[in-house]
């Protein structure tokens, strides 16, 4: 009971993240079209934003991440009008479009990185914050992973009920599933793809905020969460942002039974199960046929 | 009330209209027939601001509206229903409707307009997926869909196409009761025979270019229209 106790919320934990980061790119792709390479990159800057003002100025992580989120939504939305708008406006089509920007997000994981490594170093880092265990029904956990735990399932919770019951949250699904008839409702495209783009800049903000609540950092993180979400949005559904939340946990929960049984395998696992579906399922779990 | 003269539009080099010049009145049906390829779409797109024009005009009640963005076009009053509806597909009539109210305006009221135009279509089903709606229950929630935004002209592409007799004059007893609410129709149609007994008058467009106006009965009695488009 203790065991399975530990390896659920254990899975529930890295499943919460693995929802909110994964949201975040697929809002980026499915309806922006903008495949962020640099998606784990904005994760890293949130978690070591943290870390800093935690070490240097005592600024609680929980306070943080709601600082991160405002001012990372504020910064994605200016990356969004000043980069990608750009590039949808000289790209003839949409495939243009998806590789140039992909193009720019390769060069903008290359220059956040590196600016970060020039900043903090490449050491890794970690703090240690209500680390005390609590008990409950025998398993310990730390008081910190359950209070990431709440915040994670309570962000992914709040951005569901912003894409299934306010305005501009059903905007943003109609324009993932047909951007010319979401025009014709009077949708302002520009604005709801810049919307989009900067919800992935908080998501993943947020998410690294998290992150480091729990686990050493370092600003070669980002790679490794880029690579998990991409799996997940390709496990959820291309273009489906819902689906991503359900394939980020059952990821998140997979990957904690493995790593209970055997550490390493733990992203040879999420390989697997990724090739597998796409073999049985090759559209998704919430995903559309063709 | 709607105004168009000698609108061009290009798609990169190719021209796809020549000075087209058009009018819609108050409370008016007014077919656009041509065949395939003829410019009908460019035309609804260039309205409602989907494309660009590259000369000419358009004013809706004496106002310049070619060069505003498709969601200020339909917050002036304009209503587009694309070709074969453009539903989305992964939600339920009920969101589909929801959001062709989304100009603030027709938000505030759209629960009350929900239940207006579902008066209109008894049989949709709220809660229904859209994916799952046969062909004329697509049609009808785009047209529900379209009517939400409380517009002054709907324009309507292709509404007949590959629907089933009985649904197309469901579908054209719906279009020709809306000048009774106050909203002038423009029809795009290749089904000639329908447009003009729903319409008006009409015009002919091919190949880019307007070759013919007129009343209804007029058109219907022009050589061109009976050898090209009706094969008498
Ligand atoms: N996106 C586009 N790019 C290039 N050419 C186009 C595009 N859309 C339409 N056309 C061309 O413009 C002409 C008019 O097309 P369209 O307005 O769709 O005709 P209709 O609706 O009357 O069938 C056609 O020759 C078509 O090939
Ligand atoms: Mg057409």
């Amino acid at each position: 009971m203790v065991t399975f106790l530990n390896i659920f919320i254990g899975g529930l934990l890295m499943g919460g993240i693995y929802a909110l980061v994964a949201a975040g790119l697929s809002i980026q792709y499915g309806v922006g079209r903008v495949l962020n390479i640099a998606h784990g990159e904005f994760l890293m800057v949130g978690a070591l934003i943290t870390w800093y003002l935690f070490t240097i100025y005592g600024i609680s992580p929980l306070i943080s991440l709601i600082l991160i989120a405002f001012v990372f939504f504020f910064f994605g939305f200016l990356l969004d009008r000043s980069l990608f708008s750009r590039l949808r406006n000289i790209s003839p089509s949409v495939a243009a479009f998806e590789a140039n920007s992909l193009m720019a997000c390769f060069g903008l994981q290359f220059v956040i990185q590196n600016i970060a490594i020039v900043i903090w170093g490449a050491e890794l880092k970690g703090f240690s914050y209500m680390a005390s265990p609590v008990n409950i029904l025998g398993a310990l956990f730390g008081a910190n992973r359950l209070i990431t735990l709440a915040y994670s399932l309570g962000i992914a919770g709040i951005f569901y009920l912003f894409l299934t019951k306010t305005r501009y949250g059903k905007a943003i699904r109609a324009a993932s599933q047909d951007i010319f008839a979401a025009n014709l409702m009077g949708i302002n495209i520009k604005f709801v793809l810049s919307l989009c783009f900067a919800f992935g800049a908080l998501l993943a903000g947020t998410a690294g905020a998290l992150i480091s609540m729990m686990y050493s950092i370092h600003t070669t993180m980002g790679m490794e969460y880029t690579v998990i979400a991409l799996i997940v949005i390709v496990l959820g559904g291309l273009g489906s942002i819902t689906g991503s939340m359900l394939g980020g946990l059952i990821l998140g929960i997979v990957g904690s039974i493995v790593s209970y049984l055997e550490p390493g395998l733990t992203l040879v696992a999420y390989y697997m199960l990724f090739m597998i579906l796409l073999l049985v399922r090759p559209t998704g779990l919430m995903g559309r046929g063709s | 009330m709607l105004k168009i003269d000698n609108v061009s539009v290009f798609y990169g080099k190719i021209r796809a209209l020549w000075d087209v010049c058009l009018r819609i009145g108050e409370n008016e049906i007014v077919a656009l027939i041509g065949a395939n390829g003829a410019g009908k779409t460019t035309l609804l797109k260039a309205i409602s601001g989907v494309i660009r024009v590259s000369s000419g005009s358009i004013e809706l009640d004496g106002k310049r509206i070619d060069g505003y963005p498709p969601h200020k076009i339909v917050e002036m009053g304009i209503a587009h229903i694309p070709e074969g509806g453009r539903l989305f597909a992964e939600m339920s009539v009920k969101e589909n409707l929801e959001l062709g109210a989304f100009p603030i305006r027709a938000w505030k009221k759209k629960n009350h307009e929900i239940r207006n135009v579902l008066r209109i279509f008894p049989h949709l089903r709220e809660t229904q997926l859209a994916k799952t709606l046969s062909g004329g229950e697509r049609q009808m929630v785009a047209i529900a869909r379209g009517l939400m935004s409380k517009p002054r002209i709907c324009l309507f592409d292709e509404p007949s196409y590959g629907l089933a007799p009985v649904v197309v004059s469901e579908v054209m007893r719906v279009i020709r009761s809306l000048p009774n609410e106050g909203i002038s129709v423009l029809l795009v149609e290749q089904n000639v025979h329908i447009a003009l007994q729903v319409a008006d008058r009409g015009y002919v467009l091919e190949n880019g270019r307007i070759v013919l106006e007129g009343n209804s009965t007029e058109l219907l009695q022009t050589e061109l229209i009976k050898k090209a488009y009706l094969g008498m």
